[in-house]
C-alpha cells in the first residue's frame, strides 16, 4: 500500500531557498553567536528538506521536485554535509565569510539535485562549482590553485551545457543524442572532479576551507544527474578511472592527506555504480553518496597536528562492515548484471585503495563515534531493503 | 547556408586557439557567423545580443591579456593543439546528421562545437596561464555562437554569467600569477 504524496506547495520553495536566507542570517548575525546560528540554521535546513522528501514535494511550475524513487534521499545529502561541518567546524572571527559560502554551496547543490531539466541542472552544478573556483581565485595567497581549478570547472561547463542543450533539443536523435551525452557526462565529471580531473581538485581542496567540501557538494547534483543519464559506459569509464587515480595516489600520499582521497575513491565507486543502474546500482549510488556526505566534512579535520572530532585516515572504512562497504557490495552486484568484465579492475582498485592505518588503529572523536554507528545502521538498512 | 564563415571559424579555431592575438579574430567570426545568421532566422534578436556579448567580453578580455607577458606554445603544445583540433573537427562532422536541427544549419553547428572543443583543449594543453585564459574566451565564443542560434534563453544568460566570471578571475587572478606575486 502506497501513501498518496500529501500537497504542501510551500515546503519545496522553503526547503530549496533555507541556505541562502541562512546565508543573510549568518553574514548579519555578531561573531560571538555565528557558530550556533550557523548549526542552528544547517539543523532546520536539514530538516525542512528531510520533510520534503518524505511527502516527495514538488515546487510547482518549476523544473525543481524531490528526484524519483531512491534517488530522492540525495536531495538532503549537501545539507547534511553542510550540518556536520558546521558541528566540526572550529568557527573562528575572521572564517566567518568561509561559514557564509558554505551555505551557499549547499544550497546551490541542494538546487541543482533538485533540478529535473538535465539543462538547467548543468547550469546549477556549474554555478556551485564557479562559485568554490570564484572564492578560491580571489583568496589572498591562493590564485595558482584557484585558476586550475577555475579552469578546470568552465571546461566541465563548457562541455555540459552544449552537451545538455544537444540532448533537449526536440529533433536530436542517433549520434547527435549520443554526442550530447558524451559532452555531458564528461563535462559533468570534469565539474565534480571525476576521471583526470580528480587531482587538481583535491590538490585544490589544501587551499581554503571551503574547497574541502567543493567535492561532496559538486559530486551529488551531478551524480543525480549521470545515474538519470544515457551514456551509463561514459560514466561507469569515468568512475573507474577516478577509482585507480585515487586508489594509486592514496598508496603514496600521507597519511594525512588519505582521509580525503578515501572520500575520492568513494565518489569514483558511485560513478561506478550510477553507471551500473538498476536497483542495487541505485542503492549503491545513494549509500556511497551519503557515506561521501558523512565523512567529506570530517576528512579535512585528519591529521597529525588536528585534534578535531575525527582522527585518522578514512580508507580502512572501506574494508570495514559499515554503510560504505555495503555500497561497495551492492555496486559490485550491480555490476555483476551489467559489465561483469569490470568487477574484477573495480575490486582490485578498492582493494588498492585501502591500505591498512599507519601506526596503530584509527582514533575516533565523539563526532566520529557518531557517524560510525550511523554508517553501520545504514549497513543494517541496506542489507533488510537495499536488495530490492 | 553557402557562407564560408563556418569553414573559416572552424579553421581559426583549430589553428589559432590558445594564442592571444588570434582571440579578436576568432571572436570577429563568431560575430559575423552571428550576424549571417540573424539574417536568415525569423527572430534575429537572439543572435544580435550573443554577438553583443561576444564584443563586450572579448574586447577587455583582449586589451588586458596584451598587458601581460605570455610563453609562446612550445611544439608539443602546437601539436596536441592542432592534432587534437583536427581529431575532434572530425568526429563532430562525424557526429553531426545532415539537416537542420531546430534553426541551426549543420555548419554552424558543427563550427560552434568545434570552437567550443578546440578552446577547452588549448585551456588543457597550454602551461601559460595566459593561454589558457585566450583558450577558455574561445570556447565562451563558441557557446554564445551555439546560444545565440540554437540555444534557450538560459543558455545565453549562463554564457553571460561565465564570460563575466571569466573576467574576473582573469583580471584577478591571473595578474597576480603572472606578474610573479603568485607561484606559476
Amino acid at each position: 500500500m502506497s501513501i498518496p504524496p500529501v500537497s504542501l506547495p510551500v515546503l519545496m520553495p522553503l526547503a530549496l531557498c533555507w541556505p541562502f536566507l541562512s546565508m543573510g542570517v549568518l553574514a548579519a548575525c555578531s561573531p560571538a553567536s555565528a557558530r550556533a546560528a550557523g548549526v542552528g540554521l544547517s539543523a532546520v535546513g536539514l530538516g525542512l528538506a528531510a520533510l520534503a522528501v518524505a511527502l516527495r514535494s514538488v515546487w510547482p511550475g518549476t523544473p525543481f521536485a524531490v528526484p524519483p524513487g531512491a534517488l530522492g534521499l540525495l536531495l538532503p545529502l549537501p545539507l547534511l554535509a553542510l550540518f556536520l561541518a558546521c558541528l566540526s567546524a572550529d568557527m573562528a572571527p575572521g572564517r566567518r565569510g568561509t561559514g557564509v559560502l558554505m551555505h551557499g554551496l549547499a544550497g546551490g547543490a541542494a538546487v541543482a539535485t533538485a533540478c529535473a531539466d538535465p539543462l538547467s541542472g548543468a547550469v546549477a552544478v556549474g554555478g556551485v562549482a564557479m562559485l568554490v573556483a570564484l572564492a578560491t581565485a580571489v583568496t589572498r595567497g591562493a590564485a595558482r590553485a584557484g585558476w586550475d581549478l577555475f579552469r578546470l570547472s568552465l571546461s566541465g561547463i563548457l562541455l555540459a551545457v552544449p552537451g545538455a542543450a544537444l540532448l533537449a533539443a526536440s529533433d536530436a536523435a542517433g549520434r547527435l543524442e549520443g554526442l550530447g551525452g558524451l559532452l555531458l557526462t564528461v563535462g559533468l565529471g570534469t565539474v565534480a572532479g571525476l576521471g583526470p580531473a580528480a587531482p587538481v581538485v583535491l590538490a585544490a581542496g589544501d587551499a581554503v576551507a571551503p574547497m574541502a567540501l567543493a567535492p561532496v557538494m559538486t559530486a551529488i547534483p551531478v551524480l543525480r544527474h549521470l545515474a538519470q543519464g544515457q551514456d551509463r559506459i561514459g560514466v561507469m569509464a569515468l568512475g573507474l578511472v577516478t577509482l585507480w587515480l585515487m586508489a594509486l595516489s592514496i598508496r603514496v600520499a600521507p597519511p594525512e592527506r588519505r582521509g580525503r582521497l578515501s572520500v575520492g575513491l568513494m565518489i569514483g565507486l558511485a560513478a561506478v555504480a550510477a553507471g551500473a543502474g538498476g536497483g542495487a546500482g541505485l542503492a549503491g549510488l545513494v549509500a556511497l553518496l551519503l557515506s561521501v556526505a558523512l565523512m567529506g566534512p570530517l576528512a579535512r579535520q585528519a591529521g597529525p597536528d588536528r585534534h578535531g572530532p575525527w582522527d585518522g585516515s578514512l580508507a580502512p572504512l572501506i574494508h570495514s562492515p559499515f554503510l560504505p562497504f555495503g555500497g561497495v557490495v551492492l555496486t559490485l552486484v550491480a555490476l555483476c548484471d551489467v559489465a561483469p568484465m569490470l568487477v574484477l579492475p573495480m575490486a582490485v582498485g578498492v582493494v588498492v585503495g585501502s591500505p591498512l592505518p599507519v601506526g596503530g588503529a584509527v582514533r575516533t572523536g565523539w563526532l566520529g563515534r557518531g557517524v560510525t554507528a550511523m554508517l553501520l545502521g545504514g549497513l543494517v538498512v541496506l542489507v533488510l531493503r537495499g536488495w530490492r | 547556408m553557402g557562407s564560408p564563415l563556418p569553414g573559416l571559424l572552424i579553421a581559426a579555431s583549430v589553428v589559432l586557439s590558445g594564442l592571444r592575438w588570434a582571440l579578436p579574430w576568432q571572436a570577429g567570426l563568431v560575430v559575423l557567423t552571428l550576424l549571417a545568421a540573424a539574417l536568415d532566422v525569423e527572430a534575429p534578436v537572439r543572435p544580435c545580443l550573443a554577438a553583443l556579448f561576444v564584443v563586450a567580453g572579448t574586447a577587455p578580455l583582449v586589451w588586458g591579456l596584451a598587458r601581460l607577458e605570455d610563453r609562446p606554445p612550445v611544439p608539443t603544445e602546437r601539436i596536441s593543439g592542432v592534432g587534437g583540433g583536427l581529431m575532434l573537427t572530425i568526429l563532430a562532422v562525424l557526429a553531426v546528421p545532415r539537416g537542420l536541427i531546430d534553426a541551426v544549419t549543420r555548419p554552424d553547428l558543427i563550427a560552434a562545437l568545434v570552437a567550443i572543443l578546440s578552446g577547452v583543449l588549448a585551456a588543457a594543453v597550454r602551461r601559460s596561464v595566459v593561454g589558457q585564459c585566450a583558450g577558455l574566451a574561445a570556447a565562451l565564443n563558441g557557446l554564445m555562437l551555439l546560444a545565440g542560434l540554437a540555444g534557450r534563453d538560459a543558455v545565453l544568460a549562463g554564457a553571460v554569467a561565465l564570460q563575466a566570471a571569466l573576467l574576473v578571475v582573469a583580471f584577478v587572478c591571473l595578474r597576480r600569477i603572472a606578474w610573479g606575486r603568485e607561484p606559476t
